[in-house]
């Protein structure tokens, strides 16, 4: 997915410039070599400006032809004889020659079927899901999804449809031509002009005898954009032009610059041309995608226009994070905000390390505490917590199926520990991947065999890998060749190769001596995805787990830190996590790379990377935001303020009512349990309230499995069903709203809140309250508006309720901030 | 401005959408003649022949025992089950040709009625959400107060058959549940749970009054979303039209004894009242509970295998397939039901409620042409009838022919779940063109499979 730079060698010329001219000029490419009829070029013409950055001059660069062998026109070429010739592009008061190569002029230059036509096809949108790339058509014409099947797409075209859908003797009467023309009626509209590039090939292809057995010619190995993988565009030059080459497995290449597809990431920050002309429309970031056949590349863009009265505050860094960060936020012009004050700090470092909120204590201890360094000071302590160790390993539980249905007879609970286990200990991360993905036995013993076990077929086995530890989704490839990046049918099933002799006996998994996975539509049997093995015998997953824990493997590292940052800002630098592909490019590329690179640095340790987040003066900024930082919601300006996740709320509102056991008062309860078990150590409900006590089921944070009580549902814990991140659903819905408002799971424990708080004066009562539920004091104004309601409360411990309730509904508690 | 949101992001892996914005506006949109959708779902299989496709030509051992007769519409004749529906026929098209393309999936019951609830052959790529589902998701809720798609009471063997597929959860179909013909009933969830009104809007004072959201992070959408969704679970709890909505011991005895004070006719008239309060689709999914006075009727519904003309329960000996059912012509099935389709379509034609609603009345598949060997009729998917009203439906119409036994369609034009599906979608001027992304961001049309059924239009 990264692009090949080293391939494009550009000619420079340096000379001398006006005061506001470019210091040098750079043209792409280097040389042209013309080699058929319709062989074409793009030349892209670029100014480096003094200072930073770069300037596109392609469309005011003037082009000067010797020999008159070519035309060219806004670095669009076009041959006219065979010879060698020259053109001297001149921007800017410089200028650079480029030689041109121009043979078989009088050769013909059949359109290929494969290469042309279809891209075509893809370019007029006639072959995309929503038209004829559909699974079953429309109207009744069938064609592949971005032509992945070229025969089945030349059986539609030439002989479908009755033989009307080409006419060789009058090529403009082809329906092919036709239909996109609206010159017959079209559901699908107009979709193709007579000046467009496409209406000249499918007019030739047709006319020429609509050849489509093309298929021995060589196929295109590699797209390649210019300029790439990334472009900063400034205001006022905010245009760009692309150059697009594709290399053939023989060695040629050809320009495609009219014949690719083109997509914008972010629609209202970029747009782009079908001929490849960038433009940048607002500030930010966005990707250009680049389709041509089943390969696709991406350029990612920054757009930069001068934010007025902006001076960058220079904060201070206290890690690379930040360091990265402020790079990015600099030259957009945003400026992060402050640092958040203790006791936002401590709600917030609590929930997300360990999903409980901290108890009042605690919160009084930090608050009052004065050493310098007490915040790194917590983060060290919650990290080896158990609290830690249950909540993390929750969520990555969430993503394989661990759930009662699927590994039944207490093996979901035994995978839950193992998981829990490996963020207890600090496992590093390429242990208990791999240890997972290579699994044998039977899953009462082995722990992680029961992730084979949870997952019902081959398919799902290789999305749900792919996902998990790529970080990619490749259902899509499954059926057909991914429309958004770079995974084709073939990959899918190379991945599903590697599990192909993974063989499940009840709860055994064991390795059969044979099994191979073929190509659906070719049958060709297909190799296991990553290195070559020497051993044909050895167990493919071996090989599989050692490539992609290797460091310096494209996807591992990168996918389980940004996993990390996600949890810790609601939000990945690549988001969504688990959809890491070119056109979905991070926010931060550097920040993702040197996170990743720390990562194996440090032997996949896991919670070095969480200290490092958490320490970071990112981590710690407050949410509000400045005049430059508003709008920002990508960038990590300032704290993303989200909605507390099912099992933080429901944990929460046990905390702040006093239903749920605190960490100190469990510990004296299993050793209660412990003592009456071994007492009795036939009684069996005795070692069942143990063993909840200790797998600290009542906690919908810490506990093994899901409950998935109504309430919890409704907050959109996940039933485990499937590894992408998605199935939790945070967004905030109202039917929530109506839980927390009149709901069983708050009315109910608002009884208990009364009888403790009861007890208390009503100045201790609100300052519990208030530690308790928000980790603050309340403030004046709070204590003004509450104090007098307890006052004069007619029934006390109904107005104690109701303020309960109320600070449980409030945003200051059901946010994390 | 930078902004990212997941929306743009999907905006941009709809390929094909993007092209499509560009096609001349559908059909869809200049058709849109309903606001609200009321679906009947009889569950198990109601037999054609014995309703709606009289077949007095067919062979005597498998002839319906019931009279033909006529309706208010010259030469359109329903069987005597439906008497009372008959005087009402002039505002219903009935469509005879009703099919199922691929009858093994939806040959079963739970797949037959997620089939019907979705509007599309269970087992794609995707699970589909239910039709109910997408067009809360496309339309949104015209009463604020009320969930957008109910289920009334959702009681039915089948009724966990209802999907969310990808959809977000706020489009989960709302079921009541429970016996609304029941004095005691209210609806859960809507009402104010063991608190008064008067506290509850002192609490709701008191949270106002602490609710400062987070300093300086007043423009953070989840937040914002939840004041609204907050604002709208406060309108639901206290406003008094969402009681109104569900109270049905307000409405005049006469009309309640009209739809029938049975548990079905009470679950009509419920879904005619929730319609008139603005809830945008409706589904009617009840069977007659079990009670004293229906002896062996522990499941009473459609799946007449056994017995299904027995002038009480079903069983036969040794145990069938088709046992907790009674007879078809009895009160807890046709009589009843018969009763109160006729009673709902007159009352909501009556209120002028027809004008915008669309009604249909459904089931899974229809039932054997041939009597089996214990007196029953087992599952049929090749033929079988819907009714329609409301919305623009023309009344007095019968779409399609089945042969002289009810077996197989005869007329050139069949129709498939999925064309009843697009023909609630084009009703309501939902362009099915336009894609839904699930949150994995494939796109899925609802749909896609169907076209609108013309003669409905």
């Amino acid at each position: 997915m990264r692009l090949f730079f080293s391939l494009l060698i550009c000619f420079t010329a340096t000379g001398m410039v006006a005061a506001d001219a470019p210091v040098k000029i750079e043209v792409h490419p280097a040389k042209l070599l013309l080699g058929s009829k319709r062989a074409t070029g793009q030349i892209v013409v670029t100014g480096h400006e003094s200072g930073v950055g770069f300037r596109d001059l392609t469309a005011e660069a003037t082009y000067a032809v010797g020999e008159p062998l070519v035309e060219v026109q806004e670095g669009r070429v076009n041959p006219l004889k065979d010879g060698e010739t020259h053109i001297s592009v001149s921007a800017g008061g410089q200028t650079v020659k480029i030689p041109v190569t121009i043979t078989g002029q009088s050769k013909p230059d059949l359109v290929r079927f494969r290469t042309e036509t279809l891209a075509v096809l893809t370019k007029q949108g006639c072959n995309s899901g929503s038209c004829h790339g559909s699974p079953d058509g429309k109207g009744g014409f069938g064609l592949s999804l971005f032509g992945y099947d070229p025969v089945a797409d030349a059986e539609s075209i030439v002989r479908g449809g009755l033989n009307r859908r080409v006419d060789l003797f009058n090529a403009t009467d082809s329906l092919l031509l036709k239909k996109p023309m609206m010159r017959v009626d079209h559901v699908g509209g107009k979709r193709l002009n007579k000046n467009d590039p496409g209406y000249a090939i499918l007019h030739d292809w047709i006319s020429q005898g609509t050849k489509t057995d093309d298929g021995n010619l060589p196929t295109c190995v590699k797209l390649v954009v210019y300029p790439g993988p990334a472009r900063v565009l400034t205001t006022p030059h905010l245009t760009q032009q692309l150059s697009i080459t594709a290399e053939f497995a023989d060695g040629s290449s050809r320009d495609v610059t009219t014949l690719a597809t083109y997509d914008v990431s972010h629609k209202e920050i970029l747009s782009v041309s079908d001929r490849g002309r960038v433009t940048g429309l607002k500030r930010g970031q966005g990707a250009v995608s680049v389709r041509y056949l089943n390969h696709l590349e991406s350029v990612h863009f920054t757009i930069i226009e001068p934010v007025p009265g902006f001076r960058w505050n220079d904060p201070p860094e206290a890690n690379m994070a930040d360091k990265h960060i402020h790079t990015k936020l600099k030259q957009l012009q945003i400026q992060p905000s402050g640092q958040c004050d203790d006791a936002t700090f401590i709600r917030r470092v609590f929930l997300d390390l360990t999903g409980l909120l901290p108890s009042f204590e605690k919160t009084n201890a930090f608050l009052t505490d004065t050493a310098t360094d007490k915040r790194a000071k917590i983060i060290d302590e919650l990290l080896e917590s158990e609290e830690f160790a249950r909540y993390w390993a929750l969520r990555t539980a969430d993503l394989m199926r661990v759930n009662v249905k699927t590994l039944p007879e207490g093996r979901a609970e035994l995978l839950g520990r193992w998981l829990i286990e490996g963020y207890r200990k600090n496992t590093p991360f390429d242990q208990v991947a791999k240890e997972i993905l290579t699994a044998t036995g039977d899953g009462l013993a082995v722990p992680p065999a029961n992730y084979f076990l949870a997952i019902p077929s081959a398919e799902d086995l290789t999305e749900t890998t792919a996902q998990l530890f790529m970080g990619s989704r490749v259902n899509c490839a499954k059926c057909h060749n991914h429309p958004f990046e770079n995974w084709t049918q073939e990959d899918y099933y190379r991945i599903s190769a590697v599990f192909a002799r993974v063989k499940k006996t009840g709860k055994i998994v064991s390795i059969s001596a044979d099994g191979e996975t073929r190509h659906p539509a070719t049958g060709k049997t297909l190799t296991p995805f990553g290195p070559a093995t020497s051993d044909p015998k050895a167990d493919r997953r071996l090989a599989f787990a050692d490539w992609l824990t290797k460091p310096g493997n494209p996807y591992f590292a990168r996918v389980e830190v940004n996993r990390i940052w996600a949890r810790l800002f609601g939000r990945g630098i690549v988001h969504p996590v688990d959809d890491f592909r070119s056109s979905n490019p991070p926010a931060i590329p550097e920040l993702l790379d040197a996170l990743a690179a720390d990562f194996e640095r440090t032997g996949y340790d896991r919670k070095h990377i969480i200290r490092l987040v958490c320490n970071s003066q990112t981590y710690q900024r407050s949410a509000a935001t400045n005049n430059f930082n508003e709008a920002d919601d990508v960038l990590f300006s300032h704290y993303p303020v989200r909605r507390l996740s099912a099992e933080q709320l429901l944990d929460g509102i046990g905390q702040v009512t006093g239903t749920l056991h605190t960490p100190a008062e469990l510990t004296v309860a299993i050793a209660t349990a412990e003592k009456q078990a071994a007492a009795k150590p036939n009684d069996k409900r005795a070692q069942t309230t143990l063993q909840r006590l200790k797998d600290r089921s009542e906690y919908a944070t810490q506990r093994l499995t899901p409950e998935q009580s109504v309430f919890l549902k409704a907050f959109g814990q996940p039933k485990r069903e499937s590894p992408c991140a998605c199935e939790r659903i945070d967004e905030p819905t109202v039917d929530q709203a109506l839980q927390l408002l009149n709901g069983p799971i708050v009315a109910n424990r608002l009884a208990k809140a009364a009888e403790a708080y009861g007890k208390l004066t009503d100045e201790e009562l609100i300052r519990q309250l208030w530690l308790t539920a928000l980790a603050r004091l309340p403030n004046a104004a709070e204590s003004a508006k509450v104090l007098p309601l307890l006052k004069k409360s007619a029934s006390r411990p109904d107005t104690i309720k109701d303020l309960v309730w109320a600070v449980i509904n409030t945003r200051e508690f059901l946010l994390q901030h | 401005m930078l902004h990212s949101s997941l929306l743009s992001r999907r905006s941009f892996i709809s390929l094909g959408a993007a092209g499509l914005a560009a096609l001349p506006a559908l059909a869809a949109g200049k058709r849109a003649a309903a606001k609200s959708v009321l679906v009947i779902f009889e569950q198990g299989g109601v037999s054609h022949m014995d309703t709606f496709d009289p077949k007095p030509e067919a062979p005597a051992e498998h002839r319906t025992p019931f009279k033909t007769i006529d309706t208010n519409v010259p030469g359109i004749r329903f069987t005597e089950l439906l008497t009372k529906t008959a005087s009402h026929a002039d505002k219903l098209t009935i469509v005879r040709c009703m099919t199922q393309p691929k009858p093994g999936i939806g040959n079963s019951h739970p797949k037959g009625s997620q089939y019907i609830f979705s509007g599309e052959s269970p087992g794609g790529a995707e699970e589909m959400p239910d039709i109910g589902s997408v067009v809360s998701h496309r339309l949104g809720s015209s009463a604020r107060n009320l969930p957008p798609y109910i289920m009334v009471p959702g009681t039915s063997e089948q009724q966990d058959n209802t999907r969310l597929g990808f959809l977000p959860p706020q489009h989960r179909v709302f079921k009541t549940g429970g016996k609304p013909h029941e004095p005691t009933w209210t609806v859960p969830n809507l009402a104010l749970a063991g608190i008064a009104p008067e506290r509850f809007k002192d609490r709701a004072d008191l949270l106002s009054n602490l609710d400062v959201g987070i300093p300086g992070a007043g423009q953070a959408k989840d937040s914002r979303i939840l004041m609204s969704v907050r604002e709208q679970a406060e309108d639901m709890l206290t406003n008094p039209a969402t009681r109104k909505a569900f109270d049905l011991q307000a409405e005049p005895i006469r009309v309640r004894e009209s739809y029938g004070l049975g548990h079905r006719g009470q679950c009509y008239l419920l879904g005619r009242k929730l319609i008139e309060s603005g809830v945008r689709f409706v589904t009617i999914d009840c069977r007659e509970p079990p009670a004293p006075q229906y002896p062996g009727g522990g499941n009473m519904n459609w799946d007449h295998h056994d017995h299904i003309y027995s002038p009480k329960d079903t069983s036969i000996k040794g145990g069938g397939a088709g046992a907790g059912r009674w007879g078809i012509q009895t009160w807890p099935m046709m009589g009843s039901t018969d009763q109160a389709f006729a009673a709902l379509i007159g009352d909501m034609h009556q209120r002028g409620l027809l004008e915008e609603t669309l009604v249909c009345f459904v089931t899974e598949f229809g039932r054997t042409p041939r009597i089996n060997d214990r007196k029953g009729r087992d599952h049929w998917t090749h033929a079988f009838s819907f009714a329609f009203a409301g919305a623009g439906v023309p009344g007095g119409q019968i779409v399609g022919t089945t042969d002289s036994e009810g077996g197989y369609i005869t007329s050139p034009k069949a129709y498939t779940i999925e064309d009843y599906a697009v023909t609630i979608y084009e009703k309501l001027g939902i362009d099915t063109s336009k894609p839904i992304h699930t949150p994995a961001g494939r796109p899925v049309y609802p749909g896609k499979d169907g076209h609108a059924i013309p003669e409905l239009f």
